[in-house]
């Protein structure tokens, strides 16, 4: 049953849960020094002593570790990553507000990956072992080996310097689509060329099928047999590779909201760090490591629910 | 003859492959009439199935064909690919040996058995269903509408075999090509195949059964035709061949059957590759002689033919 | 091995990777300028025939640069992913060879690593131990395990089936011997396929922390940290940041290439290996 399927895999989480809360925690203690001076430490460098002992008291910094990993945690699980040294607002907020964005750009460059890989896979695979083949084979290659710093430069020069097509960078309040063209694209870029790769070798084992020679002999059109039988089927595999796509998007987001200028949650942690927000940067990181996890806990029963076999395995 | 359904005649099929060109199918001819059950018997690997393929114009793509293949009085060999496509399913449709691979495990049932109901008979998908629905009753797939909606693991072996059928006929086609229908199947299930097939047969729809299963398609046929390393060697019909069955490698194929003594044929099916000079089975033949290292003649007789120089 | 060097595309790729290899080797002999020389006189000077690249803001010569970047970039790779595939092998080998809590303990704790997107993780490490190019490899090393630990695991489950290695265990072989003897070996070959593909993505994720100024110290010749010194002037002189990041893209499209190739060749199995999200 998909229910017991589900339940099992929730269970799973919460070791791994644990684990990534514990993890997040801790950064502060690997840091060299003891962290209410870290803390405390004004970007320029200087701490002040009393500062750094109300600090310590304020936050139960003088209690063993595991109760302030308790404590730390209570907050942590109602939403409380404590408060911005910079900015004095609330990190939960903030990192709220930025994944927004974040999310609005990702959506928009998994759209333009799929769009670039589907077709490019189908023909691929179908002119499988030809120019064509190894043509997008290499593009591919490219796809993932052309580091996204770069290639955002490249583009800017060709796009905005040169054509003046597209502005170079800023958020145009999130919903100025020509802002979002650029950096959805950079940020695509790697997750198009894994997913056409997919499609490809997917389609071409799904084409080899008894199945599809049946459909031949039924009389179907070729297009109708690629779209409605073999296409549908290669594409299931796919969505696991959809979840390792929003890895590839959040990792991409760090240096490419950062050159756009877009203010998400990679902006915010580059930001962060350079300007020695410690609890931002923790927040963060726990945030999108925990909404990845959950991304990926629902990738995988998407991946159960849009397989048939295995949906309707579990409930005989 | 105007009652002809199929007529193959010189048909040659050869694929190239990493070890040599396997040379599966040579010369070709026979035809089937209307409303008649026609087997092709022989080892597997004798290139029988090639041939099935060559007919519905499905081989793989870098097989090289020659010859002619008629289908109502239409060379369907000449056909374009568009108007072959309005032929397959709707005039002559083929059953696959595997039902399990050969349905779509990402569709339901339902869906694929209608799918030749919409593309030949331009029903609507309402219409389609309810034909479908039909169908699965005829082929005892009960409750048909809950089958209609369940995918193939769903189905017991069995019944996805009558489904296999149902779609094979669900646009009422006029032959029907089916690919070694018992391979790998108990008995039990062999005599359920039968019925079926039986069943469709009486319904008016010619076969070409495609099998090594001798004794099915005893059952079964109205003429046989045996197939040996790629070269149809004798065509007789049913009752005289197995009377008489005239070439030594038909001979030899009837005693290995169970039912007379299960005598081995001596000597292996020769490759496909580097095929025997003149008659392909004079290395294993107990009357072989020096004229068949020359290719042997087709000889016609009353209702039958065989390709052996003992009867030239 | 000799079989392998009969595939186009695993030639092709080693003739590159050679090449940078040597060219990162044999920098100070093979560069026309010496790595730090600063000529103030000829600031962000474009491509010439005194200086193929062109010169940056200090009036490095680029190319001498890029050519010392290749040993950063390099040594980072192989640094990063040798101490990860040691550390992940291990675990992974332990995991899957003995089972039950261990397995459950090990790869729970690779999930939890996973579940970091590996920039944010590597980011958090550089966050709170402070920059620089020592701290930066730690961090792409805390990244860079699982992978291993992973395809470790999965071959060792896969080849402890197998009867020899059964055989083994059952004329008494110690588990520490069946493991090196017998797992080891027959592990290698996924194991080589991710450490090339994971090269090339160490050496992107190390260029993009330098880029960030979260890795190597921008002054220093490295492909990143070059990229982000020519961020200011990649309008007005784009060869700053246009070489640096065709060699990076260069020499992670070689590993990648490689690692594609060697898996091609090596088994058809290995294409399941694309789930875990390398090329």
């Amino acid at each position: 049953m998909l229910k017991e399927y589900f339940i099992r895999r929730a269970l799973y989480l919460i070791p791994v849960l644990i684990f990534i809360s514990f993890m997040s925690f801790s950064l502060i203690y690997i840091a060299p020094g003891d962290p209410a001076e870290i803390m405390m430490t004004s970007p320029s460098g200087g701490y002040d002593e009393a500062a750094v002992e109300a600090f310590r008291i304020a936050h139960g910094l003088d209690q063993p570790f595991y109760i302030q990993y308790l404590n730390w945690l209570k907050g942590a699980v109602v939403g409380d990553f404590g408060y911005s040294y910079m900015s004095e607002q609330p990190v939960f907020e903030t990192v709220l507000n930025a994944f927004r964005n974040t999310l609005t750009l990702s959506v928009f460059a998994l759209a333009i990956a799929l769009v670039i890989a589907i077709p490019l896979g189908v023909v691929s695979s179908l002119k499988h072992n030809t120019v064509v083949d190894d043509a997008c084979r290499l593009l591919a290659l490219f796809g993932v080996s052309i580091p996204n710093f770069w290639q955002a430069y490249l583009m800017i020069i060709l796009f905005s310097v040169i054509l003046h097509w597209l502005p170079a960078s800023g958020f145009g309040h999130g919903t100025d689509i020509r802002y979002m063209i650029l950096p959805a694209t950079v940020l695509g870029t790697g997750s198009a060329a894994v997913m056409m790769r997919m499609i490809r070798s997917s389609m071409l084992d799904v084409m080899g099928k008894e199945y599809i020679q049946t459909a031949r002999g039924k009389g179907l059109s070729e297009k109708i047999i690629i779209i409605r039988h073999a296409l549908k089927n290669a594409l299931v595999p796919v969505i696991t590779v959809v979840g390792l796509s929003i890895g590839f998007l959040l990792n991409g987001s760090v240096v490419v909201e950062t050159i756009f200028g877009w203010s998400g949650i990679g902006n915010l942690v580059v930001d962060s760090i350079l300007s020695h927000d410690y609890m931002m940067v923790q927040g963060s990181v726990l945030f999108v490591a925990v909404i990845f996890l959950l991304i990926n806990f629902f990738v995988d029963l998407v991946y159960v629910w849009a397989n048939p076999e295995i949906r309707y395995d579990r409930t005989s | 003859m105007s009652d002809v359904l199929l007529k193959v005649s010189g048909v040659s099929v050869s694929i190239p492959t990493g070890q040599g060109t396997v040379h599966a199918v040579d010369d070709a001819a026979f035809s089937i009439n209307k409303h008649e059950v026609f087997s092709l018997i022989g080892e597997s690997g004798s290139g029988k199935s090639i041939l099935g393929q060559a007919i519905m114009r499905l081989l793989p793509p870098n097989a090289v064909f020659s010859g002619k293949v008629e289908l109502d009085g239409t060379e369907i060999s000449a056909l374009s690919e568009k108007e072959m496509q309005k032929i397959r399913g709707k005039t002559v449709a083929s059953i696959a040996q595997n039902p399990y691979l050969a349905m779509n495990p990402g569709i339901r049932v339902g869906t694929q058995v209608a799918e030749p109901m919409r593309a030949h008979l331009g029903l609507s998908k309402e219409e389609a269903k309810a034909r479908t629905c039909r169908a699965l009753k005829y082929f005892d797939i009960l409750p048909p509408e809950v089958r209609e909606r369940e995918y193939s693991f769903q189905y017991s072996g069995g019944m996805l075999q009558r489904a296999m059928v149902a779609m094979g006929t669900a646009a009422d086609p006029e032959l029907i090509i089916a690919d070694e229908p018992t391979k790998g199947v108990d008995v039990l299930k062999r005599r359920n195949i039968a019925a079926i097939f039986q069943k469709v047969a009486s319904d008016g729809c010619a076969f070409l059964l495609i099998t090594h299963d001798v004794g099915f398609a005893r059952a079964m046929s109205d003429r046989i035709a045996v197939n040996y390393c790629g070269q149809i060697i004798e065509i007789a019909g049913k009752d005289a061949f197995f009377k008489e069955p005239l070439h030594p490698y038909s001979k030899a194929l009837l005693d290995a059957v169970p039912e007379r003594g299960m005598h081995p044929i001596p000597g292996s099916s020769p490759s496909m590759i580097e095929v025997p000079e003149g008659c392909r089975f004079h290395p294993r033949c107990p009357h072989k002689t020096e004229r068949c290292l020359t290719d042997p003649p087709v000889v016609e007789m009353a209702r039958r033919c065989v390709r052996c120089w003992l009867y030239a | 091995m000799i079989e392998l060097l009969k595939n186009r595309q695993i030639v092709l790729s080693l003739i590159i990777l050679g090449g940078l290899i040597f060219m990162a080797i044999f920098a100070n002999v093979l560069a026309p300028y010496a790595c730090t020389e600063k000529d103030l006189q000829n600031r962000l000077q474009p491509p010439s025939s005194d200086h193929l690249f062109g010169t940056d803001n200090l009036g490095r010569d680029i190319l001498t640069m890029v050519m010392y970047g290749a040993r950063a970039s390099l040594f980072v790779g192989f640094a990063v992913v040798s101490v990860s595939l040691a550390i992940g092998v291990a675990l992974g080998v332990l995991a899957g060879y003995y089972g039950g809590w261990l397995d459950e303990i090990i790869m729970r704790l690779t999930d939890s690593f996973l579940a970091f997107p590996s920039m944010f993780l590597a980011l958090a490490i550089t966050a709170f131990l402070g920059q620089g190019m020592k701290n930066m490899m730690l961090a792409l090393i805390a990244v860079e395990w699982t992978v291993f630990a992973r395809v470790a695991r999965g071959s060792t489950l896969d080849v402890k089936t197998k009867g020899y290695v059964r055989a083994a265990r059952w004329i008494g072989a110690s588990n520490t011997y069946v493991m090196i003897k017998h797992v080891l070996p027959n592990i290698i070959s996924p194991v080589l396929i991710m450490a090339s593909l994971g090269i090339g993505n160490v050496i992107l994720a190390a260029a993009g922390l330098s880029f960030l100024g979260l890795g190597v110290q921008p002054s220093t010749p490295e492909w990143g940290a070059m990229l982000n010194a020519g961020r200011t002037y990649f309008t007005t002189a784009p060869w700053l940041m246009f070489f640096p990041g065709l060699f990076i893209m260069m020499t992670v499209l070689a590993f990648n290439y490689f690692g594609d190739g060697l898996r091609d060749a090596l088994d058809q199995k290995m294409k399941n290996l694309e789930l875990e999200g390398r090329f």
